[in-house]
């Protein structure tokens, strides 16, 4: 009996151990790459360039150290690729898209060409993918939660950019086994906004585009850290600020760690949970809300209403704090497309050096007189 | 009968006791010294005396209307139907209300590509309007169908195409607005501000009297619709006055708080098992009670300070209601 139970435990033991392998747990370094792409910022990929081959590693940022996915990119048919990971062959000829975040890094680097769909078509801010989505050119794929398969079969792109979530997807899965390989794109998922803008150098190496990605990455990392500069000298007072949104008693703030939090602090304004040490958002009662924050000068990212008089109108107890009956309430609807789609969600992303300066412009405008607001605008 | 007047003391003070529970306690943690002050000196309260007065005040009185309004519903809904388990929502109303609002943050949006800027008001139009509709096709088939059971069949499976709308509206709406809808249906009392308080009591007081003034028939029609007809009650003018009276009831507190499971189901049999009766004189006053303090009681709950952020009223009414409805009928088998 105590053998068999020995045994069992071995057979066990063995079966996860080789469920581990299969799951991508392996040492990043075991073979020697030619050469290794340096990051400035971003922590969720990583590139390396090995003769005749490319391999971009995803990292899984719910869970340390784990490859979330791993594709080896060829430009010619007759190299042997190893075989655990996905094949693709760059420059990709075609692509859908599941995120409007991706827009912008196409966008730069001059490739929207190869979008033959994406998902959620209403929400594209982008006026030369929106028009190619009206004249049919660009296939609507429906909600990113629920791809329309049939649709993305039948355009066929040569693979599925997608933003990665803290589960298995099912249905990512079988787009996978269909033929279509899914690109993880986890920029969101990035602490830092720099870090965030770099992975503009990940969807470059699909497009054999890495150098253009680097000068380009590197100048906005320059522009950002050079207006960050510039905040720091201001002579002006840190405004305090408020963020963020209510419905129905709850409103939730960007935590001190969130990249919002980083935004103001880099762009010179006083936050109440700057010290805080939460990375995603901290949720607050109405109550705290007006304890903590009724005094503050700005209200930034009021996202419910398009207008002081239509905020007020949501709940007239707004008109408790400071920065209402000062109007300054502001929200990231300075580029707004109809049917909804906001250029804040859309190219922000790929423009941290453009928002900051926003941020700049609205905390301390006399540092940047010339300056005008692209994402943020104040409700009248 | 003087063990009833007893219990309507004790009852009347726990209410107030919790009332004054509610007003104290939240999320944050007032002094009772300010509390005070807001009272007696409402300019110089500040901020806090802003929270008490114009936030945590309306929020106890929004509880008391909506438990009283609630509970007055489901009893009628229980007499009418002569069914234990007939709560203000077999109607459908409510999902005509689901629908209304669901249609409004969804379709509006794709129109102005905003829904928002109409505001809280916008979104009680809105569940009036689809709680209305649905009102109106129950009368018709109430006034064609005389059987009640039919009747309510045909308020269940309007509240399902209500239903069925509003998840069609769900899959093609996006995030944003998705969630304002979810949010919506988690229900909430502290979205009643002062300036809606007038309507939302006028509405509520309507269809309160409406139910006192039908007390005695309600009792007929316990004895089965051949003796109250006997008795002389108009059978027809009172289904149409009690379902206009439930629709106005309940229609209305989830326009203006959201919808709130269990409290119509619950509160008439715990009236009916503390004072031992069916008889509604006595009935009507007792779940009023008793709504307002079951109420109360899981907003204290759900403003508590251990959650730091509050959590949905709509799901602690039912995690409240549905063991105690549980409770009952064990009881009622034994």
């Amino acid at each position: 009996m105590k053998h068999l139970v020995f045994c069992l435990l071995a057979v066990v033991m063995l079966l996860s151990s080789c469920g581990q392998r299969r799951a991508g747990q392996v040492a990043f370094y075991d073979e020697n790459p030619d050469s290794v792409m340096t990051l400035y910022y971003a922590r969720g990929f990583e590139v390396s360039y090995f003769s005749g081959y490319t391999r971009v590693q995803v990292f899984n940022p719910w869970a340390d150290k784990e490859v979330m996915a791993r594709y080896y990119l060829y430009r010619e048919d007759n190299v042997s690729l190893p075989k655990d990971g996905q094949a693709i062959r760059i420059p990709l000829n075609s692509l859908a898209i599941a995120s409007c975040t991706h827009v912008a890094f196409l966008h730069l680097l001059d490739e929207l060409e190869l979008v033959k769909g994406v998902c959620n078509a209403s929400m594209v801010y982008n006026p030369r993918l929106k028009q190619a989505i009206e004249e049919g050119e660009v296939a609507d794929l429906g909600d990113f939660f629920q791809i329309n398969r049939e649709k993305l079969l039948h355009i066929r792109p040569q693979a599925l950019m997608a933003s990665g979530r803290n589960q298995y997807d099912e249905q990512l899965g079988a787009i996978s086994r269909a033929g279509v390989p899914v690109i993880y794109n986890n920029e969101w998922m990035e602490q830092n906004l720099l870090g965030r803008a770099e992975w503009l150098r990940f969807v470059a190496c699909f497009l054999d585009k890495e150098s253009l990605a680097d000068s380009l990455f590197r100048q906005t990392a320059a522009n950002y850290l050079r207006l960050k500069e510039l905040a720091a000298q201001a002579q002006s007072p840190n405004p305090v600020i408020m963020s963020g949104d209510n419905f129905r008693g709850s409103w939730y703030m960007p935590g001190g760690r969130n990249h919002q939090a980083q935004l103001f602090r880099d762009a010179g304004a006083s936050y109440f949970f700057e010290n805080d040490s939460t990375t995603g958002s901290i949720a607050c009662s109405f109550e705290q809300v007006v304890r903590d924050f009724n005094q503050a000068d700005i209200w930034i990212g009021a996202s419910n209403a398009r207008s002081l008089s239509a905020l007020l109108a949501l709940d007239e107890r707004y008109a408790w704090f400071r920065s209402v009956q000062n109007k300054r309430v502001y929200a990231y609807q300075g580029r707004l497309a109809a049917g909804g789609a906001n250029d804040y969600w859309e190219s922000a992303v790929a423009h941290p050096d453009s928002l900051l300066a926003d941020f700049i412009k609205l905390f301390h405008p006399e540092l940047l007189p010339g300056h005008e607001w692209i994402y943020i605008n104040q409700l009248q | 009968m003087k063990s009833r007047t007893a219990v309507f003391v004790i009852l009347s003070v726990l209410l107030l006791l919790l009332a004054v529970a509610d007003l104290c306690w939240g999320s944050i943690a007032i002094p009772l010294k300010d509390i005070l002050t807001a009272f007696s000196k409402k300019a110089s309260a500040g901020v806090l005396g802003e929270i008490v007065l114009n936030y945590r005040l309306p929020k106890v009185l929004t509880a008391i209307v909506a438990g009283s309004a609630l509970s007055v519903s489901g009893l009628m809904m229980q007499t009418l139907f002569r069914n234990p388990l007939a709560g203000p929502d077999v109607l459908g109303v409510n999902a005509g209300a689901s629908l209304g609002v669901a249609a409004l943050t969804m379709f509006a949006s794709t129109l102005s590509g905003f829904a928002l800027g109409l505001g809280s008001w916008g979104l009680i139009l809105a569940a009036i309007t689809g709680a209305l509709l649905v009102l109106l096709l129950v009368l018709f088939v109430s006034a064609r169908i005389p059987d009640l059971v039919s009747l309510l069949i045909v308020g269940m499976m309007f509240g399902n195409i209500s239903g069925a709308i509003v998840s069609m509206l769900q899959s093609l709406s996006n995030p944003d607005l998705l969630k304002i809808f979810v949010v919506w249906t988690f229900g909430s009392l502290s979205g009643v501000t002062w300036s809606m308080m007038p309507v939302l009591v006028l509405l509520v007081l309507t269809g309160l009297i409406m139910a006192y003034m039908m007390q005695k028939n309600m009792n007929a029609m316990l004895l089965g619709e051949r003796y109250a007809r006997g008795l002389g009650v108009r059978l027809n003018s009172m289904r149409f006055t009690m379902i206009l009276s439930t629709a106005l009831l309940a229609g209305s507190i989830t326009a203006f708080a959201g919808p709130i499971a269990f409290i119509g189901i619950t509160t008439p049999h715990i009236a009916r098992g503390l004072f031992k009766t069916w008889d509604h004189t006595i009935l009507l006053p007792a779940v009023m009670l008793c709504g307002s303090i079951l109420l109360i009681a899981c907003d204290l709950v759900a403003q508590s300070a251990i959650f730091n952020n509050s959590l949905p009223i709509n799901a602690v009414t039912a995690l409240v209601g549905a063991p105690l409805i549980i409770w009952i009928i064990l009881k009622n088998n034994k």
